[in-house]
């Protein structure tokens, strides 16, 4: 990873504010994203996927949450150190656009999606009503929608879930975003509306050279789309690199338990005692974020955790591995 | 399907169609055929696998076949009874027989309302116990399912989503059930307190030789649990037989374009999923000949005009395909 990267996420911490007192949602190291990638997060819910996604918009409502330091440097430009109004002028649609997990409610329902879609065109480029009709059916035609006329006087209620879906994503690169931040897109689709969207996006990264961040909790998803791809638990990616070695070769005790409790088929019966953890571990302040759930827990693990190179691009953040040792299991 | 004593559920010829009202009268001019003639038997300690797209019918079987909403034609039999002919008496005896766990714990449990009351319900209503007689066996049915007997005395959303499952399945359980419904049971949690659910559903059953229909579009999740699997397109079924079988070699052109959509944690390229052109066709104007030819890649001429039977192609399996038929 000689060449600058895309996206660099550097030492971000995101605290939220509660009657509790203040918790730490993200801490994350080192996320780097290079242009036109796919980049993978895999996370169960609750693990702060989509406050991560966004804060990189500073869609972050303040506060409660609090971003105590860090920078996300998108092609060396800090978006932290930007204004709400530059970010809207500058950043939001033109560069980044996101598609949420629920595409019934991000499309409103009393609008058609042409004028929706005109409409976002029209604020975002300077361009007349009917050459942003002209751009908006362009668009529609690129996510494989047919009929893109008769498709532009529809309402939302009208299309199918994965045709609402690709709606969006069509809405997300009208104004010419070149990195899309997908987070869950294809939650709520059924399997065969759902291999179509895949499809879709990883279409745009190769012809389009879209950049991709895509947010998902099934690492089957992430295995299709992404090269690769960080694994978060608790707001920390514990373990990083390609999404094949991850998967396939996974170090983190966190990683193999999540891997091993998706059930495969009848004859491989999931091993609970390798899986799940003991929930009432005890609850340690500093040192590893796993440390109360692990069944690899040792003494180490009390001290703050770095990530460790374990082999080429892949990093895992556990103190059963040291630094500059072979570190083949 | 012969008849066999060890049935605990025979469905024959189920169908279900919803008028469509239209026009000043309310006058019925068409139907959604939402199941439209699906037999199935379970047999006692079976779990049956129901697997399908969305708008296939999948719930509205279920529901009729839990006697929640009233079928148009067909029969179905439980434990040798014939449910639809039944009166008000018999069928509220019969009902605590056959039970199900929602998929959504987060709507399926009444907030105002501890989970004392919760469980307590169908064995204060059904089985008429006292308060008294309550409690301890509310208390015994937390520890069943793995939770804590103080939990009794609190409240839905002091639990975690796997947690509320568990209750929803306690309560499911209190009755002594002999079959079980789960619609999509663990849909709404995360994989972790999945493998922990079907784990507990796995000893459940064991324990109290119950009978599970699932219902899930997770398939690993009903390959790792069911016996057999009935594959659902647009209110039939289009393939059914033994799961490892059919997990292992799909024959049917719709199953194997559901299993093939699917990405997991080996599928590295994203060229290995197949994707089905187009969507669902409307239930209402079902296609002509087989329900699948709009989609279906391998579509021949008589699938245009000819809608194919549930046939036997090998042992233990059917199929509705007039490829498969030779």
């Amino acid at each position: 990873m000689s060449e600058k990267p895309y996206l660099h996420i550097k030492n971000l911490k995101i605290n939220f504010k509660s009657f509790e007192g203040e918790k730490t949602i993200i801490n994350i190291d080192e996320i780097k994203i290079n242009k036109g990638e796919a980049y993978g997060i895999i996370g169960e819910s609750g693990t702060g996927k989509t406050v991560l996604a966004l804060s990189i918009l500073q869609l972050l409502e303040m506060p409660p949450g609090k971003i105590v330091n860090g920078q996300i440097l998108l092609e060396g430009e800090d978006l932290l150190k930007k204004t709400q109004k530059q970010m809207q002028r500058e950043i939001r649609g033109k560069k980044i656009s996101m598609i949420f997990q629920d595409p019934m409610s991000t499309l409103n329902p009393v609008f058609t999606v042409g004028e929706q879609m005109i409409k976002v065109i029209i604020e975002n480029q300077k361009l007349n009503k009917k050459e942003a009709y002209r751009k908006a059916v362009e668009m529609i035609n690129i996510v494989k929608l047919p009929d893109a006329e008769r498709v532009m006087d529809k309402y939302p209620h009208e299309l199918s879930g994965g045709q609402r879906q690709r709606v969006i994503i069509a809405l997300a690169l009208s104004c010419g975003a070149e990195f899309i931040i997908a987070d869950e897109p294809t939650r709520n689709l059924d399997v065969t509306i759902q291999a179509g969207i895949l499809k879709l996006i990883k279409e745009l990264q190769r012809n389009l050279k879209v950049t991709v961040l895509f947010i998902a909790n099934n690492p089957g998803l992430i295995s299709a789309t992404c090269d690769n791809a960080g694994v978060l638990y608790k707001g920390e990616i514990i373990e990083k690199g390609t999404t094949k070695e991850i998967l396939k070769n996974p170090q983190h005790p966190y990683t193999f338990t999540l891997l091993n409790a998706i059930p495969k088929n009848k004859d491989t019966k999931i091993d609970l005692s390798k899986v799940i953890p003991p929930n009432d571990g005890e609850e340690i302040k500093e040192g590893c974020i796993y440390y109360n759930r692990c069944l690899k827990k040792q003494e180490n693990c009390k001290k703050e955790q770095k990530l460790i190179n374990v082999k080429d691009t892949h990093y895992v953040k556990c103190s059963l591995y040291k630094e500059g040792v072979n570190n083949e299991q | 399907m012969n008849n066999n004593t060890n049935n605990i559920l025979e469905i024959k010829n189920l169908k279900k169609y919803f008028p469509i009202k239209s026009g000043f009268f309310s006058k019925v001019s068409s139907y959604v055929k939402a199941v439209d003639g699906v037999s199935i038997d379970i047999e006692k300690g079976e779990v049956l696998g129901l697997v399908g797209e969305s708008g296939c019918g999948k719930t509205t079987l279920v529901n009729t076949v839990l006697n929640l909403i009233e079928p148009t034609e067909g029969e179905v039999i439980f434990d040798g009874k014939e449910m639809f002919s039944l009166n008000k008496k018999d069928l509220r005896d019969i009902r605590k027989y056959i039970q199900i766990v929602f998929q959504d714990p987060f709507w399926s449990l009444n907030p105002r309302m501890l989970v004392k009351d919760i469980i307590g319900e169908p064995l204060d209503v059904q089985a008429g116990m006292s308060s008294l007689e309550i409690v301890p066996k509310v208390e015994e049915l937390l520890e069943m399912v793995g939770l804590s007997k103080e939990g009794a005395y609190k409240y839905p959303h002091e639990f975690s989503g796997g947690q509320r499952q568990r209750i929803a399945i306690a309560r499911a359980l209190a009755l002594m059930p002999k079959l079980v419904v789960l619609d999509e049971p663990t849909s709404s949690i995360d994989v972790l307190s999945q493998a922990q659910i079907l784990d507990l559903l796995g000893k459940l059953k064991e324990k109290f030789d119950l009978t599970y229909i699932l219902i899930s579009h997770d398939l690993s999740v009903v390959s790792y649990m069911s016996d057999k699997i009935a594959v659902m397109y647009l209110g039939k079924i289009v393939e059914y037989g033994d799961s490892r079988k059919i997990f292992e070699d799909p024959k049917h052109p719709y199953t194997q374009a559901l299993f093939a959509a699917i990405p997991d944690v080996d599928t590295e390229n994203i060229e290995d999923i197949i994707t089905l052109e187009g969507n669902v066709p409307s239930a209402i104007n079902p296609p002509q000949g087989c329900r699948f030819h709009t989609r279906c890649p391998k579509a021949i001429d008589i699938c245009f005009k000819q809608e194919p039977k549930l046939i036997n192609i090998d042992d233990e399996r059917l199929t509705a395909c007039h490829i498969l038929k030779s």
